[in-house]
This record gives structure tokens, C-alpha cells and sequence, in this order.
């Protein structure tokens, strides 16, 4: 695991940092706010860690029995890891009963995180006709929990085919298992500040992740007029904000530092870097001009 | 639609102008919430999204109908809240539903009930969403069938506020299944569940008596657009 931040300069060297400010652009990366997807599909979990709890109102032992099973599968047969707690308003799964509905189960995100993942979603099993046999309840609650970690139904072997069904299907078929396990892997982050300070350089702040590598650092690099220009290693400045919206990957990810600049206007991008060896690409966090 | 003696008396080109422009008026309707707003149907079906229901589905509109009670054509015209399930003091748990009030221009399918004047009112859950987007996003302006049923009560499911956003003493409706609401999209049928919209298609294709539904290859996933 890396542990020392610092940048590389490719090119002129930097002096002091004088904070004046000079052409400031504010990233909109702010943390906290709700956004919301523009399809169903869009499921997508904040992270591998999948927190679950039940409700008061979910006391049917058959339904609880076929929740456990479902959070259980999730864990033997993917990346996600179920951790049970209370419920909470950032509880991955919160799962729920309705004595009559005219559904066997239903999925439904409540709250999106900044970047339109879903905070916290809840799981609604029915305890009446048509959820009348432990077959049913086993597909449907492993058919609801895989719409939570962002699959879609399907006409596959596993238990996202929609309906009813009459043999044990509560499990995920491969191709599922695969869409699961490669949800998480592309770094991501927000640049919240690009200021061009005058005769220092350009100052680039913000944080980046990659999944990958949870509590570890990753390296951004700074492009200027298409130029790579500085990376910054290991960024790891404390963000409290960010271990707040993403508790499981913590909130040593920030950066904030100087790129060599020379006269502008300038265009400046930054790319968080995909951890070496692991799944996922370079991500461009961000490009914007500078007067 | 207006009837004052003083507009018929216009000349004969205006008053034809005049009276088409009221009728037009009146056969649109006023929104009940938002006089003004028109809404689009397509992002008033993405408003649903981040839902998915898993149930058993009706494989034809007349297979919806024959499960269905209440089948109506007729134009969203407001929403409101609805009731809550749960509880309040339980905020994390409590579900907060809409209210849909709908214009009902014809009844396809059993009646109205006394008192209703061409109105129904059908209960879906808010999720996240407000109920303030759903009131401006209501395509008040496109037509629509809805399946519908008594909405399905339970005494194990605590409810507060039950006749919330409807007047007193009228029912609330649930949708059959899921499927159960289509509006128009100008050349095109957008069914909320799933935001599934059916390219090239009318209403006309999901009436009662049709023996199937459009197939496969007309659907997709309603864009929300740039």
C-alpha cells in the first residue's frame, strides 16, 4: 500500500505557493448532494460493502429466511460483502414486508449519493399470495437483492428472470456474477479546484480512489494543452467529506498541489490513474479551460 | 366552454375562431395543480425509475383487463400526496405514496363511483422523488388507459392519513399490476414500470380486447434525453 504523497514534475519546477487567487474554477464535485439516475437501470451500489438490516415491519420468519439466504449467496458468490446493521439512512438494503400487494417483491432506491449511486435502497418482500412457497420467496428475495448491486432482469439460469418460478433458482447465473463483479473497478473522484496562481503555476485540488484498492492511494496526472505535465503520486490528503459520503473507502484520497503552467490561456485535465494490475482504465475526472 | 351571447355575436370568422379556441380550451382541461403546465410523459416516467417490481405479469391487455376491476382512458390532471404507509414516527421505514387524480373520459371496463364526476384517483408509491416533481412532470395534455383494482390492504400494514388526496368518501384505485398505466408520447406509448416505451405504437394497441402487446422489438428503455 502506498503511503507518502507527493508529484512529479515533468518539465519547469515550481517556487512557493502564493495563495493569491487569480482564475479559479470550482470543481462541482462537492460531496453530499442528492442526484438522481435517469434510468432504472441505473442501480449502481456506492461500493462492495453491502450493509443490510431489517426493519421493524419484517417479522415473517419464511421472508427473513429467504433474506439471509439472498444476502449469504451474495457474499459466496461475488465480490460484495454483506455486513448486517441497524437500519440507518445509509443501509445498503433495508429489507421490508407488506401483508398484501399485487407483487412478489419490489427494489426501490431511496437515496442516490453525489455521483448517482444508490445510498440507500429498499427491499420489499410480499407475505401473501403470490409469495405463498419458500421456492418463490428464495428467487425473489435474490432477484431483489441482485436489482440492488444493479442487474437487471434477464432470460438467464439464475434467479433474475422475472415471475414466478417452480424449481430452486436463488442463485446468480455467471453472466450475472460477472456484471457484479465488474461494476466497481474504475477509479473515480472530482477535481474541485483548478486556479491558476500567478507566477507559481496552476493549482489542481481534489480527491481519487480506485475500488480496487479500497483505503489505498492512487496517482492523478495533470494534462495541460495536451501536455502531461505533473502526477501527483500517491494522493492521500485527508477528506473528511469523502470518508463521510464513502465510509469503505475512507477519507485519505485527497490532492491538492502546484502543476507547471506557462502563460494562458490553458486547458487542464486531470485523469485518475487505474491501479497497476488491476481491472478498470484511466479515468478523466475533468477538463476545463482557463483564462 | 364559454356561452356568453357576446362571443357568438362576433363576425362570423371570429366567432368560428374564437368558439374553436374555447373548445379546445375546454376538451384539454385545466391541470389541477398547475393550470399552465402540459409536462412530458417521458420524464414523468422517469420519474418512477429506480424502482423495480417483480411480479406476475399479464401477457396481453386483455389478459390485464380481465384481472382488472376498473379500466379508464383519460388524462393525468393532478397529483397530490397520498397516503402513508407506515408510520411517521418511523421515518426510515415509512413509504409516502401520490396521488394521481385522472380526467376519465370513458370507462372501459366496470364504473365509476357516485359522486366521482369523471374522476378517479390512483394511489403509487412517491419513492424518491417529490411529489412536487411528479405534479410538474404530469403529461396533463397526453392520454391514457389505466388497469386498475381496489388497492390491496392489509391490517398487518400500518397506514396514516388513508383518505388523503382524494375527496371524501371516494376510493382510492391501485394499478393491477405494474404495467397497469400507458400514456401517449406522440408516437410512441411510455408504460412507467420499467420506463418502457413502445416506438411507433398508440394507445390503441393496449385496449382491452387486444390479444397481445407489442412485441419486443418496439421496446426500449424511454431516453431521458441531453
Amino acid at each position: 500500500m502506498k503511503t507518502s504523497f507527493g508529484w512529479r514534475i515533468i518539465g519547469r519546477a515550481t517556487a512557493s505557493i502564493a495563495l493569491v487567487a487569480c482564475t479559479v474554477v470550482v470543481g462541482a464535485g462537492r460531496v453530499g448532494a442528492n442526484v438522481y439516475t435517469t434510468s432504472p437501470a441505473d442501480n449502481k451500489p456506492d461500493n462492495f460493502e453491502h450493509t443490510f438490516c431489517w426493519t421493524s415491519s419484517f417479522t415473517s420468519t419464511p421472508l427473513r429466511n429467504a433474506a439471509a439466504n439472498a444476502m449469504a449467496n451474495l457474499d459466496s458468490q461475488t465480490r460484495y460483502f454483506d455486513t448486517a446493521t441497524g437500519c440507518t439512512s445509509v443501509t445498503d438494503v433495508q429489507w421490508e414486508q407488506v401483508g398484501s400487494a399485487n407483487y412478489f417483491g419490489l427494489y426501490e432506491c431511496i437515496t442516490y449519493n453525489a455521483v448517482g449511486e444508490c445510498d440507500r435502497s429498499r427491499v420489499t418482500l410480499n407475505n401473501a399470495w403470490p409469495m405463498d412457497n419458500d421456492i418463490q420467496r428464495r428467487k425473489t428475495a435474490c432477484h431483489e437483492l441482485g436489482h440492488s448491486v444493479g442487474l437487471l432482469h434477464d432470460n438467464g439460469l439464475g434467479c433474475m428472470i422475472s415471475g414466478s418460478v417452480s424449481a430452486e433458482t436463488s442463485t446468480y447465473d455467471a453472466h450475472d456474477v460477472g456484471h457484479m463483479n465488474q461494476s466497481q473497478e474504475e477509479p473515480f473522484g472530482s477535481v474541485d479546484i483548478i486556479q491558476r496562481i500567478p507566477n507559481v503555476g496552476m493549482r489542481v485540488a481534489g480527491w481519487a480512489l480506485d475500488p480496487d484498492l479500497r483505503l489505498g492511494a492512487i496517482d492523478v496526472n495533470i494534462w495541460i494543452d495536451n501536455a502531461l505535465v505533473a502526477t501527483f503520486t500517491n494522493v492521500s490528503g485527508t477528506r473528511s467529506d469523502v470518508g463521510a459520503a464513502y465510509p469503505f473507502w475512507g477519507s485519505n484520497h485527497g490532492f491538492d498541489a502546484i502543476a507547471p503552467v506557462g502563460a494562458g490561456p490553458n486547458t487542464v485535465c486531470v485523469d485518475a490513474l487505474n491501479e497497476p494490475g488491476t481491472p478498470g482504465n484511466n479515468v478523466q475526472m475533468r477538463c476545463q479551460w482557463v483564462g | 366552454m364559454a356561452t356568453s351571447r357576446a362571443v357568438l355575436r362576433l363576425p362570423s370568422r371570429f366567432g368560428v375562431a374564437i368558439a374553436a379556441l374555447v373548445m379546445t380550451m375546454a376538451a384539454c382541461g385545466a391541470g389541477e395543480d398547475s393550470p399552465n403546465a402540459s409536462g412530458d410523459t417521458i420524464a414523468f416516467a422517469h420519474l418512477f425509475g429506480g424502482r423495480v417490481y417483480s411480479y406476475p405479469q399479464a401477457k396481453s391487455p386483455r389478459e390485464l383487463g380481465d384481472r382488472s376491476g376498473l379500466i379508464v382512458f383519460g388524462r393525468i390532471v393532478g397529483v397530490v400526496d397520498g397516503p402513508l404507509h407506515g408510520r411517521s414516527a418511523a421515518p426510515l421505514e415509512a413509504r409516502p405514496t401520490i396521488t394521481l387524480h385522472v380526467s376519465v373520459s370513458r370507462v372501459e371496463k366496470g364504473s365509476l363511483p357516485e359522486g366521482s364526476e369523471q374522476k378517479i384517483y390512483v394511489e403509487l408509491l412517491r419513492g424518491a422523488r417529490s411529489t412536487q416533481e411528479y405534479a410538474q412532470a404530469a403529461p396533463r395534455q397526453a392520454d391514457a388507459r389505466l388497469f386498475l383494482t381496489a388497492v390491496p390492504r392489509s391490517d398487518a400494514d400500518p397506514i396514516e392519513q388513508p383518505e388523503r388526496g382524494r375527496p371524501k368518501g371516494q376510493p382510492l384505485w391501485g394499478l393491477t399490476t405494474p404495467q397497469g398505466l400507458f400514456i401517449d408520447a406522440g408516437g410512441s406509448v411510455v408504460q412507467i414500470d420499467d420506463v418502457r416505451q413502445y416506438e411507433g405504437a398508440s394507445l390503441d394497441l393496449f385496449r382491452p380486447s387486444a390479444n397481445s402487446f407489442p412485441p419486443d422489438s418496439s421496446v426500449t428503455t424511454a431516453s431521458a434525453g441531453p
